[in-house]
């Protein structure tokens, strides 16, 4: 079970404190040039990575503010945990080991 | 009674029978005969010491099983503990301490455990291998539950209680800095280590004695033996306030951020002395040190499974512990100088050891020369090549050995009657790989053994395949200093070991490095070599599978069971690996392991649910005037979360009769629903409306203050989320109605956009739903009953739109007032501040009461808005409808630039691709009311492939007393009058699609203005 800590309320707690909001960095895309965006890769395509993810979490007994935290998926890791609009840690991946 | 197989008393007191106390005589039963013990015996020495040699019978075969192993790895002796509401199916004899009047059952035989009728499947074994039920009993599709329930019969291990488990258990949860999963000798050390480099230690183990196998071990540390040495560490951690010591807790499972799952056995230990059965420990540790030790591996041979064959550790613990002897006369086999240390200590408990089969070449040193010095009969490179018994199967009365390789031929018979066998001690890695741990097979010791590195986590002493105790102790306290360290985040000097050990201690112990062997065998033999004793998984089933493409391990594990037993391969992994490798002719290392996961012993579920009071632990929200609903005679269901009446059946009337009754109040005089569960969202602030505007498909912003409007919420794929009013009170204040169970989710949904992709918003979400009654009135008397509200001004009502929303008052107390209704009648909804639900109640049923007013109930509710055609959300739309498909696209905004959905509608799934609408349903047959969610069919006959649709709400109207039901159906069969069937519990009935409304506007009661034409 990760243990993860809410960078707003900085509260320590168990995975079941928080839910879980899928990958991060993902906006909502906008019409360009008069053609609506490409619904499918905004919906359905995930980076699904072996390595660091980019993922959002909801202080959901606590807080209730969402936050980005950056999670190895292999080792389970927690790397960095931020802000909305802040930016990820420029390389993350050099701090994990190599699994 | 004579107690055949107990050493007595006399012999090497203060080194046998450790364990008991023969002061306290017990006597517990064993299938309905007593069996007499001593205080500290396990059901499994007890049962031996009596003679007592088959415990149970096998998982396919009904071959009998002892006792192989003395711990929790033993595969063969599960148990039934105790009678009635608390009797234990599936308990390790082995793990079990005796009690006074303790009763205990064999498990898996009928009518008896020697004469169990199923052991004839032994004879036919050779027909019967891995995958024959999957193969046989396919054909015809029909009697498979006839054969599942037959086969069930002869397979399996104990049967579950009929009743409520009576045991109560619970959950505690523990943070500490480092946790010690083993207290042997390495486990004491580490924990010792850490603690006094400063670090808060917790230390689980198994057993209810600490000091781990350093009972059955010879040797000396600091010249007193490491039984002694051991305890007088306990000692040490005991007086410990930083040490927690938890015994009789086996740490189930390892996961992620160092969490670990412990289960504590707190019954039958007076010492702790309460009522709880079990404990669950839920430990989260900065660092966790694997001390897990190491199991003893059995030797493959025919026969090898038979009682009265054991381990020579459990030989050991047996004597040691329990004086217990395994039988009079023993040959022992073995790969190492295991097997050597269990002769000489037979040899001085007075038990014949007739000779040793030695399977390495040649093998020297103290232990050699001191068993050759007893006058053994010792034998290099020689095995089993029969295990000669009983006709019962259960005692061996010979075996039969000769030369490990080559074709000499000599082969000797010798009479004994049982046998040690010891293959090589293989690391417990379980919890270590738990977490993805990895392991290396390593050939000098034959074992897999963990490599690398994890975080939070180390491994030390014989689970990592240190076994040397000098060596064991200098790693485990350099374990225990670096997880301290670890766990603190700092640099601490290394504390002085409190035993002084150095590499000048004299420590006097030997290798026990171990090899597997297996015998030369015939095909014939193959099928009684055994490999997995639970399951009865041979080496003939292995090359079975390793024929028909099964031969990767994890292939090997499904096709043939081998591991799957309760015992989950603790004593025949290895063996299979090396046997696999064998029969693939590749390097044990490239076989691998099966993917070691939770538990590591089986955890009860009463264990995992933790307590249980009598009340529900899953508490449901009230409504504010519940009580009154509860003195009426409401009946109460859990709907969304909420505990809401479904009918008011007051002098016991039948459900049908009340429903009935409800509805056709709203329709001809009036009916008052509590709504008070619907969720109900403030949005504040200057962007508002802008906000709505984004989060809504509808068009919000040109909203009228006073005014609301039916809006729908969609998610980014443009599938419906929710329904619901929503209100403008104010020019920056609205209030959205969700439906009841949605209120959470909505407010989730609006809460999580605002944050991530709108943050620039200055907008206030507040849930008020608990804040709020809210009553919905209905019916042509509502405008009556209101006149008499005191306080409320009714000329307000009076000049009122559809969809008008302003503020009135019930005496002094704020109401807000929405003309709108659920269910077509004329109607309004009332909200109230929750302590004054109530009094508003009472005073609106007193009010009506003249006018035949009545309390309607949710399934009134459902039955009035499908007859005109109201769609609930989440009732008659599922995660893929649109809002076409129920036809609320006019809800839809065409205007908007954007809205969360508004690209995803135009998907091709939702545009292209054949879709399913809502549709009425008539069934021919007035009376028969479809069930919900019942299959609809394009033609009589049920078949999967002609599903077209299913029935989303069905209520009986008693408006035009006939059934009637909403649908989704594939679009292409819908059309008005169209015949389709709708599957029910035998066969299907005719039905018609109706495309108009069930009742007229004047049937349902609706606005008697004109004014009000476009709606209620």
């Amino acid at each position: 079970m990760l243990q993860i800590k809410c960078p707003v309320c900085k509260i320590k707690g168990d995975e079941t404190d928080f839910s879980y909001g899928g990958e991060a960095h993902i906006y909502k895309p906008g019409v360009t040039n008069g053609q609506p965006p490409n619904m499918a890769r905004y919906l359905y395509i995930r980076s699904n990575p072996r390595g660091v993810q980019q993922e959002n979490w909801r202080c959901s007994l606590g807080c209730n503010k969402w936050f980005t935290i950056s999670r190895h998926t292999i080792s389970q890791e927690i790397l960095a945990t931020y802000k909305l609009r802040e930016t990820p840690h420029p390389n993350l991946s050099g701090k994990v080991k190599n699994i | 009674m004579s107690v055949p197989y107990r050493i007595a008393e006399r012999v090497l007191p203060d080194r046998i029978g450790q364990r008991i106390n023969r002061k306290k005589k017990i006597r517990f039963t064993f299938d309905r005969k007593t069996v007499p013990a001593f205080q500290g015996d396990t059901i499994a020495s007890a049962l031996l010491a009596n003679g007592q040699r088959i415990i149970s019978r096998s998982f396919k075969l009904h071959r009998p099983r002892g006792i192989l192993s003395y711990g929790s790895n033993d595969p063969g002796s599960l148990i039934s503990v105790g009678t009635g509401a608390s009797r234990t199916p599936n308990t390790r004899a082995t793990m079990t301490p005796v009690s006074n009047g303790m009763v205990s059952e064999s498990q898996n035989n009928w009518p008896s455990l020697k004469k169990d009728w199923s052991r004839y499947f032994d004879r036919i074994k050779r027909f019967l291998p891995a995958g024959f039920y999957y193969k046989t009993f396919m054909k015809p599709m029909f009697l498979v539950p006839v054969y599942q329930r037959v086969l069930r019969l002869f397979a399996g291990t104990g049967t579950l209680l009929n009743n409520r488990d009576t045991a109560s258990y619970e959950h505690y949860f523990l943070n500490v800095d480092v946790l010690v999963i083993g207290g042997g000798l390495s486990g004491l050390v580490v924990a010792e280590a850490a603690s006094t480099s400063g670090a808060k230690v917790c230390l689980v183990d198994e057993n209810g004695f600490l000091g781990g196998l350093s009972d059955i071990f010879d040797g000396q540390i600091e010249n007193v033996t490491c039984l002694d040495w051991a305890r007088k560490c306990v000692t040490r951690l005991a007086e410990n306030p930083n040490v927690h010591l938890l015994p009789d807790t086996t740490a189930t499972g390892m996961y992620d951020h160092g969490f670990v799952i412990a289960c504590e056995r707190c019954s039958g230990h007076s010492k702790n002395n309460d009522s709880v059965e079990e404990r669950l420990w839920k430990i989260r540790a900065l660092h966790t040190v694997l001390a897990t030790g190491a199991i003893e591996q059995p030797l493959l041979f025919p026969n090898n499974d038979i009682p009265g064959i054991h381990l020579s550790s459990t030989i050991r613990a047996m004597i040691v512990r329990h004086a217990v002897a395994p039988g009079h006369r023993g040959v022992i086999y073995t790969t190492n100088d295991d097997g050597y240390k269990t002769a000489l200590l037979m040899i001085d408990a007075g038990i014949e050891v007739i000779k040793i089969v030695d399977a390495r070449l040649h093998a020297e040193g103290t232990l050699v020369d001191l068993v050759k010095a007893n006058g053994i009969l010792i034998t290099f490179a020689s095995t089993i090549l029969e295990v000669i018994t009983d006709k019962s199967n259960i005692h061996i009365q010979s075996v039969v050995t000769g030369a490990l390789q080559g074709t000499s031929g000599i082969t000797t018979k010798i009479d004994c009657d049982f046998i040690s066998v010891s293959g090589s001690w293989a690391p417990v890695v379980h919890l270590w790989c738990n977490n993805g741990g990895k392991l290396e097979f390593d050939a000098n010791s034959v074992c897999m053994r963990p490599v690398g590195t994890q975080n939070c986590m180390s491994i030390v002493g014989s689970a990592n395949n240190v076994h040397r105790i000098e060596n064991l102790l200098e790693e485990s306290w350099d374990g225990g200093h670096a997880a301290a360290q670890h766990a603190l985040g700092k640099r601490i000097r290394k504390p002085t070991p409190s035993f002084g050990i150095s590499k000048s201690t004299k420590v006097t112990t030997s290798d026990t490095v171990g090899q597997i062997v297996r015998s030369k065998t015939t095909q014939e033999k193959d099928f009684s070599v055994f490999v997995d004793i639970h399951n009865d998984v041979t080496i003939a089933d292995l090359k079975l599978a390793c024929r028909e493409g099964y031969a990767s391990v994890e292939h090997m594990k499904r096709y043939t069971s081998l591991g799957m037993a309760p015992d989950q391969g603790k004593t025949s992994n290895l063996n299979a690996a090396v046997i696999l490798a064998n029969i693939q002719k590749c390097p044990v290392g490239e076989i691998g392991t099966t993917t070691y996961r939770p538990p590591y012993t089986p955890l009860r579920l009463g264990t995992i649910g933790g307590s249980q009071p009598e009340f529900k632990t899953r508490v449901f929200r009230q409504l504010p005037s519940i009580k009154w609903h509860k003195d009426n005679g409401a009946v109460l269901d859990n709907i969304g979360g909420w505990s809401r009446p479904l009918y008011y059946a007051r002098q016991k009337i039948k459900r049908s009769i009340a429903i009935t009754s409800e509805i056709n109040a709203v329709r001809n005089h009036a009916g008052l629903f509590d709504a008070s569960s619907l969720g109900k969202i403030e949005i504040k602030g200057p962007d508002s409306a802008k906000f709505l505007d984004l989060v809504y498909a509808t068009k919000i912003d040109a909203l009228p203050v006073g005014r609301a409007l039916y809006g729908v919420l969609l998610n980014e794929s443009g599938t419906l989320l929710d329904d619901g009013v929503i209100s403008r009170l104010k020019t920056n204040l609205f209030v959205i109605y969700t439906t009841s169970g949605n209120s959470g989710l909505v407010l989730d949904h609006l809460e999580r956009w605002h944050q991530t992709e709108w943050p620039d918003l200055r907008v206030f979400i507040t849930s008020v739903t608990e804040n709020y009654a809210h009553f919905s009135l209905s019916g042509p008397r509502t405008l009556e009953i209101l006149k008499s509200l005191e306080g409320f001004d009714s000329n307000k009502l009076e000049i009122s739109n559809y969809l008008d929303v302003w503020e009135d008052h019930f005496s002094d107390i704020d109401l807000r007032v929405l003309r709108v209704s659920y269910s077509g009648a004329y109607g309004v909804e009332l909200s109230i501040p929750s302590n004054h639900a109530t009094e508003l109640w009472q005073a609106l049923m007193h009010a009506g009461k003249e006018l035949s007013i009545k309390p309607i109930g949710v399934e009134a509710m459902h039955t009035l808005r499908t007859e005109v055609g109201y769609i609930a959300m989440g009732i008659d739309t599922d995660t893929d409808t649109i809002p076409a498909d129920v036809g609320l696209d006019w809800a839809v905004s065409d205007s908007k630039p954007d809205f969360i959905g508004k690209y995803g509608l135009v998907q091709d799934a939702h545009i292209n691709a054949p879709r399913k609408k809502l549709v009425g349903i008539l069934t021919k047959h007035e009376n028969s009311v479809p069930e919900y969610g019942a299959p609809i069919f394009d033609r009589p006959h049920i078949e999967p492939g002609n599903v077209i649709g299913h029935v989303t709400s069905a209520f009986y109207s008693p408006t035009i007393s006939r059934s009637i039901s909403l649908a989704l159906v594939s679009e292409k069969h819908i059309f008005e009058g169209a015949v389709v069937h709708i599957s029910q519990s035998t066969g299907t009935t005719p039905a018609n699609i109706r495309l108009s409304r069930f009742i007229t506007k004047e049937q349902a009661g609706a606005s008697p203005f004109r004014r009000d034409a476009g709606g209620q």
